[in-house]
């Protein structure tokens, strides 16, 4: 504590699950929005991702409120935001928004996957035969005139879900936006600032879930494909840094009653997550993504510049949620003083939170289980011998190429890699 | 809460039938009540009760002495934890010294330690819930817990509240905060319970300085007199709450 | 179960049949399970449960309305209070919320054993609380550690040094 704080500004209200929350819709809607950029404005070489991207957010989408849910005081009244939601209240659409969204995401997921999972059930045995026999809904017709009519229905469900997906996010933006309490909240620029950094953490999430599973699968980066995503990644990243500085600026300039009181939050409270581990982060990976689109650069070290940049901002984009939602309740609204977070470890803390960040992975290996994502025309090539995994080409090098690589054959030890396995 | 009042055993025994149908309201037998003499009915209808009136709230910064009597006679009147750092209301020091304004609130007001720096201005200000006329929590509550009655005060449905604390954030004043029992959100009611029954606030009738005033402002009352005598000031009126919570003498510092 | 076998028309058997059919089971559920969750009084009064406001004025009132409830037992004390300095006093203020008290006086004691930090939380000298408006002292240097009730009478505090302030 430093300075003076209004006595019930002691307890940090929002702590690391609601840091988390916004993180992982942000996942959600960014990776939605590479799979709407494939399906609806027909950039064809994301097409590797277009499934895995759809596959990865509902992963991530199902967990999203779990984090929200255990934060409440009252965990089993959450649904009184379904039955009694105040209209004037920026938090009551929540409920409605989130479960709309959901049933887009799922649909959409159904309808891609309609004619495989017709297939399935036709030839799977046993449990699993029966499983994809329900999810069928007993529609079974895949006729080319009932395949093209899916299709269409994907490409209304992924245009209907861009905006969709903005609006889930761009709202979580306002939830705090709107907070005339909170200096370092209460800016319009909130709803777009959380839309563009929520982009940029779903785009570098999935160029890192996709190296990943290369490498698990034992399979050649599509390079095309990722640098689809260095070039998209990078673009947003643009409009992202510049909002979250404008904003900033902006407070500077005015400097109206507030502004000392921020900016002894930036750089006397948090300087470290602000300055370094957020917008350093982004600025490192701005360079490091435009280095790995010369094509002078080998192709390894583009490959790994790109990676590790989506590495660098999950990371940053996660700092940034925690400079947003802890750094702006640690200003006192007395403006004289700051709070202090200390790290809890287990209530609301850093364990649940660490379980929270990797659950979403849990459910993306069940997922990809029972929705092999991998696209069609994958399936002719060929698939690694295990006893050939030392002649197969890494692809990546350097240090990210170990720890995948590192990672690749713990799980394969643990036999987890028949998931990855195509029927 | 069960409580064990001899008065009313009896007057559940000897008429049980009504006592089901009745919530009785009032453990102050010995009190005369106002309007509301034998206690709310579940009926009640409160629209009618609330016609021609408007509670209003005003504290002299000038008589306060810092003793922290209303702190602790608050968290007694509505059972909140006494050593927990939670308030509905709290007392404020502002000692102004040449390196700028010191501002502190050990335990809520309650233990002011003597200060080094002599001299200056210094001053308490006692701090409550303003019972906003635009108040942002009942406007962000996402499920309907919160409200302002007819009457200009902002309660807390504990048995619908959520929990998730958007309420807290959007008070300006930090006067609101998660009850560390009860798990939802907890705030001053200007004691709405005593107000129905014809008293005054806690912190008001403890009050040795006669800094808090508390009154109908649609009726003659002392609060109205002040509003109609004194310079008064509202906190953070630029953040277009309306606060109904009426400063005299308060300083330009004060935040 | 699914069933494999073919039959019904086209239509019932299409995709789009069966998700809005189980879409429009979703939503009918939902509005059903809806109505029973909406308490009755909510929305009696505005966007709220309107039996509330009943239960929070039904709390129990722990301080009483003023000494005049006091004095209907503790008269002596009253009027020992009665043009002294602490007359304007609330009797609450220093012996706690009274109300049990009048209902159980034997079992609910108001009893005061501490005095020195009690008293102190007025008349302990710090200097935003002026002289003007209340008599302060150094606790430890005007009492020696002593305990303040060895010298003065709550209910007539100036009475044993001759109704002057030192």
């Amino acid at each position: 504590m430093e300075g003076f704080i209004y006595p019930n500004e002691i307890e940090i209200n929002w702590g690391l699950f609601i840091v988390l929350y916004p993180y992982l819709t942000g996942l959600v809607a960014g990776a939605f929005i590479v799979s709407s950029l494939y399906h609806v404005f027909g950039v064809d070489k994301l097409k590797p991702v277009s499934r895995l991207a759809l596959i990865s957010a509902l992963a991530v989408l199902l967990v999203a409120p779990l984090a929200l849910i255990s934060h409440l005081g009252k965990p089993l009244r959450a649904l009184n935001l379904m039955w009694t939601p105040n209209p004037t209240s920026a938090m009551a659409g929540f409920g409605y928004i989130y479960s709309f969204y959901l049933i887009i995401v799922l649909l959409e997921i159904w309808f891609m996957y309609r004619k495989d999972l017709v297939k399935w059930a036709a030839t799977k045995q046993g449990f699993m035969g029966k499983v994809y026999s329900i999810l069928t809904l007993g529609a079974r017709d895949i006729s080319e005139k009932a395949l093209h009519t899916d299709h269409k229905v994907v490409t209304f469900l992924a245009i209907l879900g861009i905006p969709s997906a903005a609006f889930l996010h761009g709202y979580v933006g306002f939830i705090f936006g709107a907070i005339k309490a909170n200096p370092w909240w209460s800016t319009p620029l909130m709803p777009v600032i959380f839309l563009l950094s929520a982009i940029v953490s779903g785009v570098a999430l999935l160029i890192v879930v996709y190296a990943a599973s290369c490498r698990i699968r034992k399979k050649k980066i599509d390079f095309d494909c990722l640098m689809t995503m260095n070039k998209y990644l990078w673009v947003f990243l643009i409009f992202a840094f510049v909002l979250e500085v404008l904003e900033v600026v902006h407070l500077a300039y005015e400097a109206e009653e507030e502004w000392p009181a921020v900016r002894g939050l930036i750089t006397t409270v948090i300087p470290f997550e602000y300055f370094v581990i957020q917008l350093g982060q982004m600025v490192a990976a701005f360079f490091l993504l435009l280095a790995a689109r010369f094509e002078s650069v080998p192709k390894t070290v583009r490959k790994f510049l790109t990676i590790a940049s989506g590495g660098m901002i999950l990371v940053s984009v996660l700092a940034m949620r925690f400079n947003v939602v802890v750094g702006g309740q640690l200003v006192s609204k007395s403006l004289s003083g700051y709070s202090e977070f200390h790290w809890p470890l287990w209530h609301e803390g850093v364990i649940p939170t660490i379980g929270f960040m990797v659950l979403p992975f849990v459910f993306l290996l069940a997922l990809v289980r029972l929705l092999p994502p991998w696209m069609a025309g994958e399936e002719e090539a060929v698939l690694q011998p295990a006893s050939s995994a030392e002649d197969d080409t890494p692809a990546v090098e350097g240090v990210w190429g170990w720890l995948v690589s590192g990672v690749s054959r713990s799980i394969s030890r643990l036999g987890i890699r028949g998931l990855w396995r195509e029927e | 809460m069960k409580k064990k009042i001899n008065r009313r055993e009896f007057l559940i025994t000897s008429c049980r039938l009504l006592a089901t149908a009745i919530i009785p309201v009032s453990s102050l037998g010995l009190m005369q009540k106002a309007s509301l003499a034998n206690g709310a009915v579940e009926d009640t209808d409160w629209a009618k009760v609330w016609e021609g009136k408007e509670w209003g709230f005003a504290v002299d910064t000038h008589k306060c002495i810092g003793c922290g009597m209303c702190v602790k006679a608050c968290k007694q009147e509505n059972h909140v934890p006494l050593d927990d750092e939670v308030y509905r209301t709290w007392v404020e020091r502002y000692i102004e010294t040449e390196q700028g304004v010191k501002i502190d609130s050990p335990d809520g007001g309650r233990k002011f330690p003597p200060n080094e720096v002599a001299g200056g201005k210094q001053f308490f200000v006692p701090k409550l819930c303003n019972q906003c006329k635009n108040p942002p929590c009942v406007q962000v509550c996402p499920v309907g817990a919160t409200y302002r009655t007819g009457d200009g005060v902002i309660l807390v449905d504990d048995k619908r509240c959520v929990g998730c604390r958007y309420c807290i954030q959007a008070c300006p004043y930090g006067a609101r905060f998660l009850h560390p029992e009860t798990h939802v959100a907890d705030k001053c009611t200007w004691c709405y319970h005593r107000v129905m029954k014809g008293l005054n606030p806690a912190c008001v009738t403890v009050c040795p300085a006669g800094a808090r005033k508390f009154g109908n402002l649609k009726d003659h009352s002392e609060v109205k007199e002040i509003l109609e005598t004194e310079r008064i000031r509202t906190l953070k009126p630029e953040k277009g709450t309306k606060p109904m919570v009426f400063y005299v003498g308060l300083d330009e510092v004060v935040m | 179960m699914a069933k494999a076998k073919e039959g019904g028309s086209g239509f019932t058997r299409s995709a789009l049949f069966r998700i809005g059919t189980l879409l429009g089971l979703v939503l009918v559920i939902f509005a059903f399970v809806r109505t029973t969750a909406v308490p009755a009084s909510f929305g009696e009064y505005g966007r709220y449960r309107g039996d509330n406001i009943t239960e929070n004025v039904n709390k129990e009132a722990g301080f009483t309305k003023d000494n005049s409830v006091c004095g209907k037992c503790h008269q002596a004390e009253l009027q020992t209070l009665a043009g002294n300095e602490h007359q304007a006093l609330n009797c609450e203020s220093c012996h706690g919320p009274g109300n049990r008290h009048t209902e159980q006086p034997a079992a609910v004691s108001l009893k005061i054993t501490e005095t020195a930090e009690l008293c102190s939380s007025c008349h302990a000298e710090i200097a935003a609380r002026s002289e003007d408006k209340i008599a302060t002292v150094r606790p430890f240097m005007h009492s020696g550690g002593g305990d303040c009730v060895m010298c003065h009478n709550p209910h007539r505090p100036l009475a044993r040094i001759g109704g002057e302030v030192q």
